[in-house]
């Protein structure tokens, strides 16, 4: 198998295996660029709608790691999943965020008051547009929250192997190298004038 | 010319002229899945660049898109931003985005000032 040949099938199988992926990117990127007018349609429609309330008694520490907490809190009002993420708002109120493609809940402990709320996001597309295209990164306690990471990493590897690989074939086509040479040039320098005027 | 051919063309032709573009993608995608979000000091710093008497007024049922727009022109800073008008009505804060140089302006209604904040220059918080 000589080189030119693996090369032109890598190409080609990565392209194929990572199509899914890579159009999730096109199409949510797409519509981020266009507003579609969807924060008008949803804006007098109520966001989220309120599953329990139940008293709680935990300490939360001042500084350092919130996710412990978090995790108790979690497990204490019988919540399951696998993502979520934490931030204190305020002195006395923890909020917490767990996150699927299709919905969304938010508990809310309020820290004085030893209370916790959850209420769980009404679906919206425009959110869900955001989450299937921000979703990523290893910051999360989960095998498949890692894996879906871990298909990100190849996807975005694959594209430098596309680059690389796609311009490796291109050299190899002696009678394209004048014009390839002009795309390439001139997505470079466009490019370049975007990043600083921009 | 073959509809193979011509297919083929495009392919390659428009894939070099969007080299830049996909290895940008690819690079800050990369940077994101491993270190971004708050856990990573993914939070911008900003410093103050400087400080302004802003004497325009405005309607008091102006929409905050308007103002936000209106203070840009008038700084010169017209393009991308994103603007949270205060919840105690005194003011607007407009994020006004760019690749290499970001900046926020602080609008106080009641002293008639604008702070304007400069993004320092680190890796994350600028991709």
């Amino acid at each position: 198998m000589t080189f030119d040949f693996f090369n032109r099938r890598i190409h080609l199988y990565l392209g194929l295996f990572l199509m899914v992926f890579f159009l999730k990117y096109a199409v949510s990127g797409f519509l981020f660029s266009h507003n579609l007018g969807l924060n008008e349609y949803y804006k007098d429609k109520p966001q989220w709608t309120k599953r329990f309330e139940r008293t709680c008694k935990l300490p939360v520490p001042n500084n350092g790691d919130l996710r412990p907490v978090a995790a108790q809190i979690l497990k204490d009002a019988g919540i399951k999943n696998s993502s979520f993420g934490v931030y204190r708002d305020g002195k006395q109120r923890l909020n917490i965020n767990l996150h699927s493609f299709f919905s969304a809940t938010r508990v809310v402990y309020f820290i004085d008051r030893n209370l916790i709320l959850v209420e769980d996001k009404n679906f919206r597309w425009d959110h869900f547009i955001n989450k299937f295209h921000w979703v990523g990164g290893y910051q999360q306690d989960s095998f498949i929250c890692d894996a879906w990471a871990f298909m990100l990493d190849l996807l975005f590897i694959s594209v430098i192997i596309w680059v690389l690989s796609g311009i490796y074939m291109w050299w190899k086509i002696r009678k394209t190298r004048l014009w390839g040479s002009v795309a390439l040039g001139g997505g470079v320098v466009s490019f370049l004038i975007f990043v600083f005027l921009l | 010319m073959k509809f193979s051919l011509i297919s083929r063309r495009i392919h390659m032709y428009l894939a070099l002229a969007l080299v830049p573009w996909m290895l940008m993608y690819a690079i800050i995608a990369i940077i994101m899945n491993h270190f971004g979000g708050h856990h990573h000091g993914g939070i911008p710093k900003y410093e103050k660049e400087a400080e302004k008497v802003y004497t325009r007024t405005f309607a008091d049922d102006i929409e905050p898109q308007m103002m936000a727009e209106q203070i840009l022109a008038d700084l010169g800073l017209v393009g991308f931003h994103f603007f949270q008008e205060h919840s105690d009505k005194t003011g607007i804060t407009i994020h006004r985005y760019s690749p290499v140089r970001s900046k926020r302006i602080t609008y106080n209604s009641a002293d008639k000032k604008l702070v304007i904040e400069r993004m320092t220059f680190e890796i994350i918080p600028v991709l």
